[in-house]
């Protein structure tokens, strides 16, 4: 009870202090006054637990207050998203607007107001005297119950006339000027108001306004619709597969930055699917017991496309995606970008890059039992024929982003994939699991050659520097910024690099090569993004 | 205005003749077909409709031949004259029904292990380059002999309605373990892999494949290179891999009938009688006859089946 004690000392003293406050007319102290009162009234009488007796500031009170009431307004600040320590990028005009040092914290919010409003407003519907039942003013009691909440409400834009500004004159309404807002009122109407408003250009405005409308209100909606209808822009027949939540921080903490990572990877995709209309699944691939055996281990993705071909029935190309992705061009469509000529952008023959070494195509010395269009390089060479679309890096097939296609060859693909005899006896060399039995599948199994793809990697799948440190030279391989790669994945940034760090700094990059022409001229005008 | 009972011409009057959307329906029906455009229209989307029925269809016709007679011999190990009989006895078949046969060596195709009967699955795959528009590959061990060669493939065997009887369903595909069992519901029109089942459990020895994408992932499947070196195949290698897809890759089971084994593939004697050749079966095969250890020699049995087939016959 010592607590209930020190609240009452507390308040009393918080109560006089800010009765002086308020005759003096003290902005600041109105201002505290009213973030004070919230919760006072309805929260229990031991709110003010961690009010200490000997405490004399009201604000340390009101500080304390406010941290204990129960509005979800009111809860502490939270921490700033850690800095990018992109060191060789640090003189590059994308990422110099981020600075090594954390930011300092935003003003912690208090209550629902808005620190720097104009003294003027109004507390909206709070009266503080009225919650204090014990506390009598008065000197005060009509004046601070009513009259100061009647002058004080929105403020008025309309010109005061001059007897209600002379009457306003008065200590604490200094803010109109009748002088200045004379102007307001115009003699006669402006050249802009007389065209639009003239007989013979009536029905244009009308036709302009009606237009302008269809533009802001209909428009999106339309194209959306458009976009996303399979049969219209075909947005539907495509889903777009995130794994994120990569083991769900089981085998590392996920700090701040891996939330911050996977928080812009999916609002990037989200962003790009709603754009064109495409389907978005987000899957949670956290480790599991299902697949935590050293056997199974990287089998879920063959799992998750299953289900998600058995999710979305009508679609057609399923696009899968690692965590650690940033989509670059939100401009390009998929259809324009590969699939409207899929047959011209990817290769059959694995010969044009072929880091792994296949013997391609099958020869009949060795295989004497083949149709001829298993014994081509290129298959049928129609498009028709392609049902999974694989990049190749520096090290082989690349499963971080690529392409299946719903049909009879990829159900087959997805059941054989993975087999417990394969993996028994090749689970130790087989280090990248899923990929590796993919290319033993491909190298050894004559049915899947004539309906593989391969696509060159920097048109889905660009890496960072960093990444195949194997070949760092090689022009196939990296993204390359004037070229305006669709797509970067910071593959294998969990191990030993920075994800949030470079996934940041493609952000940027990406922000700044796609501003649009308003922006580009603002800024040059302005001078803002200049060294 | 609202009233207590709707009146008669509300949509939800029991008094109305005619529901308002059949009479919506018909008056626009009609006038749809009074005026041409509409009429046009509807044979244009027809035309369309037609052409792209009739182009998604682009695919083989197969059942030219209607079946092909796949077997594997091994000069390195049978006589001369045992293996010109075993090919007379397929030649002889084929000819009655119009079906080619497909007769390789073990040595045509390199394998990596001594196990010969490997090569049943390069053969059957060289078939079905031969022969690209064959429908149905029946494989046939050598050591075995076609008893009543009357019967046909597409009929006795392949034909839909009598597969469907003939289809043992939910049946476990490897008894002694009996957790996987072969689908209620497989499609007998499509089904891939045809097949029956001694007492040691599925076998191969005899097999009928359909013709088609399916096949070729079977084949290329089953002769992975991982799958034939595997070193804890527990019995008859073929027949254990195949025992191992099945159960582990439905797209294979949903495609894999096993029916009873006197269909296609009697032997001489059996444990508990079911498999015993009868006077009337198509096939004798004596399996297990080429081991050295069985006491059995190949050549005597069928050669001993090859008199009594002559003998009914004449």
């Amino acid at each position: 009870m010592v607590l209930q004690v020190g609240e009452t000392e507390v308040t009393e003293r918080a109560m006089y202090e800010r009765k002086e406050r308020t005759e003096d007319g003290d902005e600041d102290g109105g201002h505290r006054r009213r973030r004070s009162t919230i919760g006072t009234k309805d929260g229990p009488p031991n709110i003010l637990i961690t009010a200490h007796p000997s405490s004399t500031s009201s604000t340390s009170f009101l500080s304390s207050q406010n941290y204990n009431t129960p509005s979800p307004a009111s809860l502490p600040p939270l921490s700033p998203v850690p800095p990018s320590p992109m060191d060789p990028e640090k003189d590059s005009p994308y990422f110099s607007s981020y600075s090594r040092t954390a930011s300092p914290p935003p003003p912690p919010r208090r209550g629902s107001s808005t620190p720097g409003l104009s003294p003027n407003e109004a507390p909206s519907s709070t009266n503080s005297s009225s919650f204090f039942a014990g506390y009598t003013a008065p000197s005060r009691k009509f004046l601070g119950k009513h009259l100061r909440k009647l002058s004080t409400t929105l403020p008025s834009y309309i010109a005061p006339s001059p007897t209600t500004s002379a009457a306003s004159s008065a200590p604490g309404t200094p803010y109109y000027d009748s002088k200045r807002h004379d102007s307001y009122l115009p003699s006669h109407p402006s050249r802009l108001r007389r065209i639009t408003t003239h007989r013979r250009f009536r029905p244009l405005a009308l036709l302009t306004t009606l237009l302008l409308a269809f533009y802001l209100f209909c428009f999106p909606p339309l194209l959306h619709l458009y976009r996303r209808t399979p049969w219209l822009g075909g947005g539907h027949k495509f889903v777009i597969i995130l794994a994120a939540n990569k083991e769900g921080g089981v085998m590392a903490w996920k700090g701040a930055k891996e939330w911050a990572a996977e928080r812009e990877s999916i609002a990037n995709k989200r962003h790009y699917a709603n754009k064109w209309g495409y389907h978005l699944e987000i899957r949670d691939v956290r480790a599991r017991k299902r697949y935590a055996h050293e056997w199974r281990e990287g089998w879920e993705k063959v799992d998750v496309l299953k289900e998600v071909m058995r999710k979305y029935p009508g679609a057609e190309w399923f696009w899968w995606l690692d965590l650690h992705t940033y989509i670059m061009e939100h401009s390009l469509s998929l259809q324009s970008h590969i699939f409207n000529n899929l047959e011209h952008v990817t290769y059959r023959d694995i010969n044009l890059y072929n880091p792994l070494n296949i013997s391609h195509p099958l020869t009949p010395a060795e295989y004497p039992y083949l149709t001829p269009e298993e014994y081509s390089a290129v298959g049928d060479g129609k498009a028709e024929s392609i049902n999974i679309v694989v990049p190749q890096d520096c090290g082989g097939f690349n499963l971080g982003s690529f392409f299946v296609r719903r049909s009879e060859w990829t159900t087959r693909l997805l059941d054989i994939w993975w087999d417990p005899v394969l993996y028994e006896q090749r689970h130790m060399q087989w280090e990248h699991k899923e990929q590796d039995a993919l290319e033993h599948l491909y190298t050894t199994h004559p049915w899947i050659r004539p309906h593989t793809a391969f696509i060159p990697q920097r048109m889905i799948n660009a890496f960072p520097p960093g990444a195949c440190s194997e070949s760092p030279n090689d022009p196939r391989i990296f993204y390359n910024k004037d070229e305006h790669d669709f797509l970067v994945n910071m593959a294998g940034c969990e191990w030993g690099r920075d994800c949030w760090g470079e996934m940041y700094g493609y952000k940027v990059l990406a922000r700044e090569m796609n501003r649009g022409v308003l922006e580009r001229w603002w800024r040059r005008w302005s001078g803002e993004g200049k060294k | 205005m609202h009233f207590a009972l709707p009146n008669k011409d509300h949509r939800s009057s029991p008094l109305r003749a005619t529901s308002a959307v059949s009479q919506m329906s018909r008056t626009y029906l009609r006038n749809i077909l009074r005026r041409p455009v509409g009429v046009l229209i509807g044979v244009v989307v027809l035309l369309f409709l037609y052409l792209g029925l009739s182009s998604s269809g682009g695919e083989v016709k197969y059942g030219n031949p209607p079946a092909v007679l796949v077997t594997v011999i091994d000069r390195a190990n049978y006589s001369e004259d045992y293996l010109n009989r075993v090919i007379a006895d397929r030649k002889d078949y084929a000819k009655r029904h119009g079906y080619s046969v497909f007769i390789k060596d073990v040595s045509d195709y390199k394998t990596d292990s001594p196990y010969t009967l490997w090569a049943a699955l390069p053969t059957l795959r060289h078939a079905m380059t031969t022969y690209p528009t064959g429908k149905f590959f029946w494989y046939l061990e050598q050591n075995a002999i076609i008893m009543n060669p009357s019967l046909s493939i597409e009929e006795h065997i392949m034909d839909p309605a009598r597969l469907s009887k003939l289809a043992m369903r939910n049946q476990a595909v490897v008894p002694s373990s009996g957790i996987i069992k072969t689908f209620r519901n497989v499609n007998t029109k499509t089904v891939g892999l045809v097949m029956s089942m001694d007492e040691a459990g599925i076998a191969p020895s005899s097999m009928v494949i359909r013709n088609g994408a399916f096949a070729k992932y079977l084949l290329d499947a089953w002769y992975d290179p991982l799958i034939r070196n595997y070193w804890n195949w527990q019995r008859d290698k073929l027949a254990a891999s195949l025992e191992h897809l099945v159960q582990w890759h439905p797209t294979i089971l949903a495609n894999y009938i096993l029916i009873p084994q006197r269909i296609l593939n009697s032997y001489p004697t059996t444990a508990n009688g079911e498999g015993t050749y009868q006077d009337g079966d198509m096939v004798v095969s004596f399996k297990g006859c080429e081991a050295k250890d069985s006491g059995r020699n190949c050549e005597a049995e069928f050669n001993k089946y090859w008199e009594q087939k002559k003998q009914s016959s004449s």
